[in-house]
């Protein structure tokens, strides 16, 4: 389609589009479109009704049934892998797509708070699971400490906010620095050490810093905890008002619900900026070979350091979010378990993978929220599935795809000719 | 103890010395490499020889000694890896170390870092000179792979442990000649390839070096030696134990003994004689 | 002057079980470059153990003290030597050869597992229970010093116990190919060792001494609790790294220092009792990062 060269401004606008879209047609591009929108909403939609099962047994079997269906289609060779080629050609449209379910899941569960609650929580525990992904998704970095960066977080902006009454949106990224020093901090013993024992020197940290929290009352306020936090306000508007939105009246949940969201965007653009630049892949090179990465030059402890404060700063973030939404902050919201449980969800994601990762957050807050009816067996079963996962399914859910953007077929074909003609020509600089 | 140089020097180094406890890998060293040379180190196993490239890129601290870069004479001891390798070295190793995850390309890529910005907040921001830099850090990967043909550019987008035995070696060269260093380090460029591999890798060399590369390399393979180095270092217990063209190397008596062992009873018990020996020589 | 001698007799009783626990680590660390953390939770099953046979002992009307505690022993030991081979063969088996964190993981998942399990299946089990230990009050004076027969007992158990580790290690078959195993497992499979039958071995030697430190654990403080296996964790694990990971005689080592460091910490530092674990967790970040093969080990440079 459009074979005319005239300078008619629309078809140059298609052309343009078809070049970006790898000269797929326009047909083939809309169909596409539809079969995503499909895909998703069933999605959205298997995801909705799972929230809405209240009996915990029969969440338990739809679970099962959504994973075994999930398994069937898996087994039809290609299916993943044609949905995969066919977000990544249109990771825009992808991306709208989400949002605007992500945007609209208040307004159909505005008449149950506690939904959106859980939501919420979910969505603070996405922005750490992304930051611990930097760290560790991307640099290969292991941290088992990343509740040290949410206490900072949270208790910076909560004590800011108590003491000083500094506002909410001072605190946020102040508690991010204060959480990336804390990453700062452990980095740098941290430098010297690799796998297991960089494993275990943050795992030390976190424990650490645990005893810290519940003993340095003049800074924590030791197993008091810090109380009566201020929620946020824009303008006069306090975030503990019920909103409206599109006309639709929602709970004062949704506020927190659309911070947060508006900070995931944030954390996934970062992150994925970071990880396609070259920043990104010296931290690849670096966790294959950090000898051969040394020796062209990656600068280790430049790279480490920032894949830590960068993965710390955002475990702040959620941090500040978390301490406002809640109110309260006690050392018990950062123990090992809370490590565990944020180095579970980007394992269980995949590392690397962001999408896996949002998926892996989500699924590891909601699930056992709506499991509250079994009470203790709740924590037995995280324990079981989480063993289960490592066990027949190491690499996560949704293991990274090694899809970058690479040289195009056509242009390689003219290259292999040209280096055939001319042969040797070793100075790769002009 | 220092010769004179004819030309100006890429790679000196006076007395350097590595000991691992009390085994002395390289001992008062006193070496250098010109402008432009092809030259070859041999020795026996454990001679010291990839510990001196080692040294070179400060993998590991020196124990005692110098090395200077270039004919300023930089000393580079003391200096991080990375440091090294943004003066303009760039090594090879022996057993393999590509990014094996990565694709072709972006192991290239990886070879031009100490070229390319790591700027943190560029990288969030990616202004124009940020496109700019990448898109023409891809065209000089692409134009370095075609070095080798079209052996690795019609694998590029794939990852690097998907390539051959040999492809890998031509990998691992290529991401040396990216960084487009003055120095380039081959540890046993041809280790395990068959000999028309072997001959193409020759050819390889020679090219890298008209270039205007300047080479080191360490290799057990004669044929290689013969053909390519302008001149041969024999190294033996860490210490050179001759030097000069490759038939006159090959010629000398110690480095015959070196490679065959003595014929007395000495010779069972070489492994550990390192300090006996150098004893040995200087009574 | 008196206070330290009875503070060092309890530094030799607690330092007998890190010893034992740590023993355990070592030697998973050795032959399978793991470190488990559901061994702590062993340590505490096994406590369990002892107190459901002393229970029923009481139930069935054995009351004769020696007898129900070598039972206890018996029972505990056995069991946890078979929850340990358990562990390996269906959660570690499946992945020998991943990288480092999967393993980690999995045996805290494990971990989990096994410490919600006792809370919820055993009678009470989220509660304290007072554990059966017949002689912690017959105690007796030397010069200023009171020692119970309880102390006594289980100094000369941990020291029996290690003495026994230490033959197997140095004088046995089977010690020579797990010391094989550390050394290079590759290595040891091609010289005919098998390879699985020590891991399995390491496993089952090394949960039975980790199940003796939790009944000992039990006589001594006459309680056990369903969530007191982490601390023995990471203490028993903090113990193998002082005297590096995989060295069986640095475990030895390492137990009984730890122990004897925590209870100077106690008696010279102000509220050391409040700060005493910030202090054994900085030891084990200071020696992982500075001193990676412990301090009985020789420091060794990378290699390039």
């Amino acid at each position: 389609m459009g074979e005319g060269k005239q300078a008619v401004p629309e078809l140059d606008f298609f052309r343009s589009q078809l070049a970006r879209s790898g000269g797929r047609s326009l047909s083939e591009r809309i169909k596409d479109r539809g079969l995503l929108t499909v895909v998703f909403l069933a999605l959205f939609a298997l995801f909705l009704v799972g929230l809405a099962i209240e009996s915990a047994v029969l969440l338990v079997g739809y679970i099962a049934a959504v994973a075994f269906g999930a398994y069937v289609i898996g087994r039809f060779k290609g299916t993943g892998e044609r949905l995969q080629n066919m977000v990544q050609a249109d990771r825009g449209y992808t991306f709208l797509l989400v949002f605007l379910l992500a945007i609209s899941y208040p307004i159909i569960f505005s008449g149950d708070a506690y939904l959106i609650h859980i939501a919420t929580l979910a969505c603070i525990y996405v922005i750490m699971a992304l930051g611990l992904n930097i760290t560790l998704g991307f640099a290969g970095l292991l941290d088992v400490g990343f509740a040290v960066y949410f206490a900072a977080g949270a208790y910076t902006s909560a004590q800011l906010a108590v003491l000083f009454d500094v506002p909410f949106w001072i605190g946020l990224p102040l508690g991010g620095l204060v959480a990336a020093f804390f990453g700062f901090l452990i980095a740098w013993p941290a430098l010297r050490v690799q796998g297991h024992y960089l494993a275990m020197v943050t795992l030390g940290y976190g424990l650490i810093m645990n005893i810290l929290h519940r003993n340095l009352k003049f800074l924590t306020n030791g197993t008091d905890g810090v109380l009566n936090i201020p929620p946020p306000s824009i303008a006069g508007f306090d975030f503990l008002q019920p909103i409206s939105i599109f006309g639709f009246q929602l709970p004062f949940q949704a506020n927190f619900y659309y911070l947060s969201l508006a900070l995931i965007i944030v954390t996934i653009f970062v992150s994925y900026r970071l990880q396609n630049s070259n920043i990104g892949r010296c931290w690849e090179a670096m966790r294959e070979d950090d000898i051969a990465g040394k020796c062209f030059g990656i600068n280790l402890t430049r790279m480490k350091l920032m894949a830590f404060s960068t993965g710390a700063f955002f475990g702040g973030i959620g941090g500040a979010v978390f301490a406002h939404m809640i109110g309260f902050v006690h050392p018990d919201n950062f123990m090992l378990l809370t490590s565990i449980t944020i180095l579970a969800m980007v394992l269980i994601g995949g590392m690397g993978n962001i999408w896996g990762v949002v998926i892996g957050a989500v699924l590891l807050i909601l699930i056992p929220e709506r499991l509250r009816e079994f009470e203790n067996l709740r924590m037995l079963l995280f324990g079981a599935s989480m063993a289960l996962i490592m066990i027949y399914r190491p690499q996560g859910l949704f293991p990274s795809a090694r899809k970058r953007r690479g040289v195009d077929q056509k242009k390689m074909e003219q290259l292999i000719e040209n280096s055939g003609k001319s042969g040797a020509h070793a100075r790769p600089v002009a | 103890m220092t010769e004179t140089p004819t030309t100006a020097q890429m790679l000196s180094t006076e007395g350097l010395c590595k000991s691992f406890g009390g085994l002395r890998a390289v001992h008062n060293l006193n070496f250098h490499v010109d402008d432009g040379e092809i030259v070859a180190i041999i020795g026996p196993n454990g001679s010291g020889k990839t510990t001196f490239f080692n040294l070179i890129m400060q993998l590991y601290d020196v124990t005692s000694g110098s090395i200077y870069l270039g004919p300023e004479r930089r000393e580079i001891v003391g200096l991080p890896t990375h440091r090294i390798n943004a003066l303009g070295i760039s090594r090879t190793f022996q057993t393999l170390r590509l990014f094996t995850n990565l694709t072709v390309l972006e192991n290239v890529l990886v070879g031009m870092n100490r070229h390319l910005s790591t700027n943190y907040w560029s990288a969030l921001v990616r202004p124009e000179s940020l496109r700019l830099e990448e898109k023409e850090a891809e065209e000089r990967a692409l134009d370095t792979l075609s070095f080798f043909g079209e052996r690795l550019l019609s694998m590029c987008n794939e990852p690097a442990h998907s390539l051959s035995y040999a492809n890998r070696r031509r990998l691992e060269i290529a991401r040396v000649l990216a960084s487009d260093p003055k120095l380039i380090l081959l540890d046993e460029p041809v280790a395990g390839m068959n000999p028309t591999e072997t001959r193409e890798v020759m050819s390889d060399i020679e090219r890298i070096n008209e270039s205007g590369y300047t080479v080191l390399l360490i290799e057990h393979d004669m044929t290689l030696v013969r053909g390519v180095a302008g001149r041969v270092v024999a190294f033996d217990h860490g210490q050179k134990i001759a030097e000069g063209s490759f038939d006159h190397v090959c010629s000398d008596p110690e480095v015959i003994e070196a490679y065959l062992g003595r014929q007395s009873n000495h010779a069972k018990k070489r492994p550990r004689t390192a300090r006996k020996r150098s004893r040995r020589r200087s009574s | 002057m008196d206070i330290w001698i009875q503070q060092l007799i309890n530094a030799l009783t607690i330092g007998g079980m890190y010893t034992l626990v740590a023993v355990g680590f070592t030697i998973f660390f050795g032959v399978l470059r793991l470190i488990n953390f559901a061994h702590g939770e062993v340590f505490m099953f096994a406590a369990f153990v002892a107190l459901a046979v002393s229970s029923i002992c009481v139930a069935v009307g054995i009351t004769n003290g020696p007898v129900v505690i070598i039972l206890m022993f018996l029972f505990a030991m056995g069991t946890c030597a078979a929850l340990g081979g358990l562990l390996e063969r269906i959660a570690f088996k499946p992945l020998r050869g991943m990288p480092p964190l999967l393993l980690l993981v999995t045996s805290l998942a494990v971990g989990i597992v096994i410490r919600e399990a006792v809370k919820e299946f055993y009678p009470e089990g989220a509660n304290p229970q007072a554990f059966f230990s017949p002689y912690a009050y017959n105690t007796f004076q030397i010069g200023g010093v009171t020692l119970s027969y309880t102390q006594i007992g289980l100094v000369a158990v941990s020291v029996i116990l290690v003495f026994c580790v230490y033959l197997l290690v140095t004088r046995t078959w089977m010690g020579r190919a797990m010391r094989a195993t550390s050394e290079d497992r590759d290595a040891a499979l091609m010289m005919g060792v098998d390879v699985d039958a020590v891991i399995r071995n390491a496993f089952f030697i090394g949960s039975a001494l980790g199940a003796a430190a939790g009944v000992m654990n039990g006589l001594f403080y006459q309680s056990v609790r369903f969530d007191m296996g982490w601390v023995m964790g990471i203490k028993g694990f903090t113990a193998a790294v002082i005297g590096g990971l995989g060295n069986v005689y640095g475990a030895i080592f390492g137990g009984y220092a730890l122990a004897l460091f925590e209870v100077l910490v106690v008696a010279l530092v102000p509220n050391g009792s409040q700060y005493k674990d910030v202090f054994v967790f900085m030891i084990l970040i200071a020696i992982l990062v500075f001193r990676p093969s412990g301090l009985l080990g020789t420091p060794q440079e990378k290699v390039g």
